[in-house]
């Protein structure tokens, strides 16, 4: 099944999607705001198929919620909808630069004035990193407003690749040779009336050295650091130049502060030992419960079980071929969302579904973004080139059995996040 | 020319800085210098070029060199790597700089400022896509 696809033309070099705002990052120090709902509704397509352009891009979430997903079980709606869904992604749905000036909420100079490496947005603020540092600023102000990007604040200024948030408000810091970090919004509280001592480790995170004041930053590791994400409570590390590893975590309960348990901070376990292979040439990452490993054409999956306290918590599964074109060059990146895995090659992007189907991509290619923490926009890639963004939504992963497939993050209603993560966590 | 390791270098009138050869960063690459691969000339040329186009930010200047249209390596660190970014320090501060192969892979401090990426993007010598890559410290040949 094809992606269904909307382009914005323009020279962009970063983007967010964010309850209901577009965010561009334009290639000379602007940052431009969109009404998304706006614009999907200017296509062509949403007038003649406003449910399935709602459930592409605008409510991606609809088709997986209990009670909806039951008309799935329906022979009829099935076809239906695959065969909607097939219609719509035959062409790549444009937009005109009139057309996308009716959505514009803002067009403002960026904060800094400096332009941004990678951003992320939770809870109505941005963290973005720059030349100068790690800043925040407050995003998604009334649609009136002029501007929508206020209040910058610089955090740090320890020269960064990337970073990550999960749904708990820590935000993993990838800082190559320097290590991983973690700026850690959900231990703040318990961490306010603390004292703050950065010469001294803080038992909060294990023996993490604090690095910052408030909001608090700790070191999780020394280990080479190209890009991170969220595993439940633990951490995995992506490097392009050393092994990867996984900074394992566990929930614990303070004495002193009753109202919510926090992370404490184990230890590490690499790559190597995760996947068993000792193959030198390779790039491995991981979220929430799946992490991947490839290398010389092949892939290797291991699926996690609790905090994967202990080796024994963990499956390796078979190794699915996989064939990448030597047009496409090396693998430098990779990312997991809902509908599959999105490999970053040096010249073209692989997306390995999770119906067993693969996409490609070529490039060349500024940035791509995947959001498995969204609400809406879990079936979204944005990927930008040298002229426009384009938005795919892919849509496979609704008639898949999310127990049992290979690539892609298996769905879980949200509202059981939290507690089901806990609870893994502690078995 | 023969060129004397930690011995300042007078290059005008092309440029009134001087440029000093270190040693650490010629012969073999430990884990933590990369070396030039590159001739001494080749060095300098690079270093007179990143000034005379002023591909600098702060406090750095930062060289690329291109023959036949083509960016050319400069050095290797110790995972044999192809470095073709160079980094120029003027470490004490009195216009006598030195320089080595960035490892951009591993250092973000070793990455050009996005200034210096700009101008390179404006002049075709980089893509938005390698600019990109860069920052994100992702492998790159250019």
């Amino acid at each position: 099944m094809h992606p269904l696809k909307v382009s914005i033309p323009g020279d962009f070099i970063d983007c967010q999607i964010y309850r209901g705002r577009l965010y561009l990052w334009t290639n000379n120090g602007c940052v431009k705001v969109y009404d998304w709902d706006k614009l999907i509704s200017l296509t062509n397509a949403y007038q003649n198929n406003k449910l399935m352009m709602r459930i592409g891009f605008l409510e991606g979430n609809l088709l997986y919620k209990s009670g909806v997903s039951d008309l799935l079980d329906d022979i009829d709606f099935l076809s239906l909808a695959k065969t909607k869904l097939e219609s719509l992604s035959e062409d790549e749905h444009q937009l005109s630069c009139l057309e996308i000036d009716q959505a514009l909420l803002c067009n403002q100079d960026f904060p800094s004035n400096l332009e941004p490496i990678d951003t992320t947005i939770y809870r109505n603020s941005l963290y973005y990193i720059t030349d100068s540092g790690l800043f925040e600023c407050d995003v998604h102000f009334p649609k009136k407003y002029k501007t929508q990007l206020r209040n910058e604040k610089k955090l740090w200024d320890c020269p960064l690749f990337s970073l990550m948030a999960n749904s708990f408000g820590q935000i993993a810091l990838s800082a190559g040779d320097e290590g991983l970090f973690e700026l850690n919004n959900y231990d703040a509280e318990y961490l306010e009336n603390k004292p703050v001592n950065l010469s001294r480790d803080l038992s909060l995170s294990g023996n993490n050295k604090r690095m910052t004041g408030i909001p608090p930053i700790f070191q999780i590791s020394k280990k080479h650091s190209t890009f991170a994400n969220y595993n439940y409570a633990n951490i995995y590390s992506s490097s392009s130049l050393d092994a990867s590893y996984m900074a394992l975590f566990e929930w614990i309960e303070h004495e002193d502060y009753t109202a919510k348990k926090t992370r404490k901070y184990l230890t590490d376990v690499n790559d190597v030992d995760i996947f068993n292979s000792n193959n030198q040439h390779h790039i491995s990452w991981g979220n929430q419960g799946k992490l991947y490993l490839v290398s010389n054409n092949e892939i290797r999956i291991v699926r996690l079980h609790g905090s994967m306290r202990g080796l024994d918590k963990f499956d390796l599964f078979e190794e699915p071929k996989i064939v990448l074109h030597s047009w496409k060059g090396e693998v430098i990146a990779a990312g997991s969302a809902y509908f599959g895995v999105v490999i970053e090659c040096e010249n073209a992007l692989v997306v390995l579904l999770s119906n067993g189907e693969s996409y490609s991509i070529p490039g060349p290619i500024t940035k791509w973004r995947v959001y498995p923490r969204s609400h809406n926009y879990e079936n979204h890639l944005h990927v930008i080139f040298d002229d426009k963004i384009t938005i795919y939504s892919f849509n496979n992963d609704y008639f898949v059995d999310q127990k049992s497939k290979d690539f892609g993050v298996e769905y879980k209603e949200k509202s059981q996040w939290f507690k089901w993560q806990q609870h893994e966590s502690q078995s | 020319m023969n060129y004397c390791f930690n011995e300042p270098i007078d290059l005008t009138p092309t440029i009134s800085s001087r440029y000093m050869m270190v040693p650490q960063h010629r012969g073999s690459p430990t884990e933590h210098k990369s070396v030039w691969t590159v001739s001494n000339q080749a060095e300098i040329t690079c270093f007179t070029n990143s000034v005379v186009s002023q591909w600098k930010c702060d406090k750095y200047y930062w060289g690329i060199s291109i023959i036949n249209g083509v960016v050319i390596q400069l050095g290797t660190n110790y995972e044999n790597q192809v470095l073709q970014i160079a980094k120029f320090v003027d470490g004490a501060s009195n216009d006598c700089w030195h320089g080595y192969p960035a490892n951009i892979q591993r250092h973000p401090g070793d990455i050009p400022s996005s200034a210096v990426l700009n101008l390179w993007q404006q002049s075709g010598i980089i893509s938005k896509s390698d600019k990109s890559k860069i920052k994100g410290g992702k492998r790159c040949i250019l």
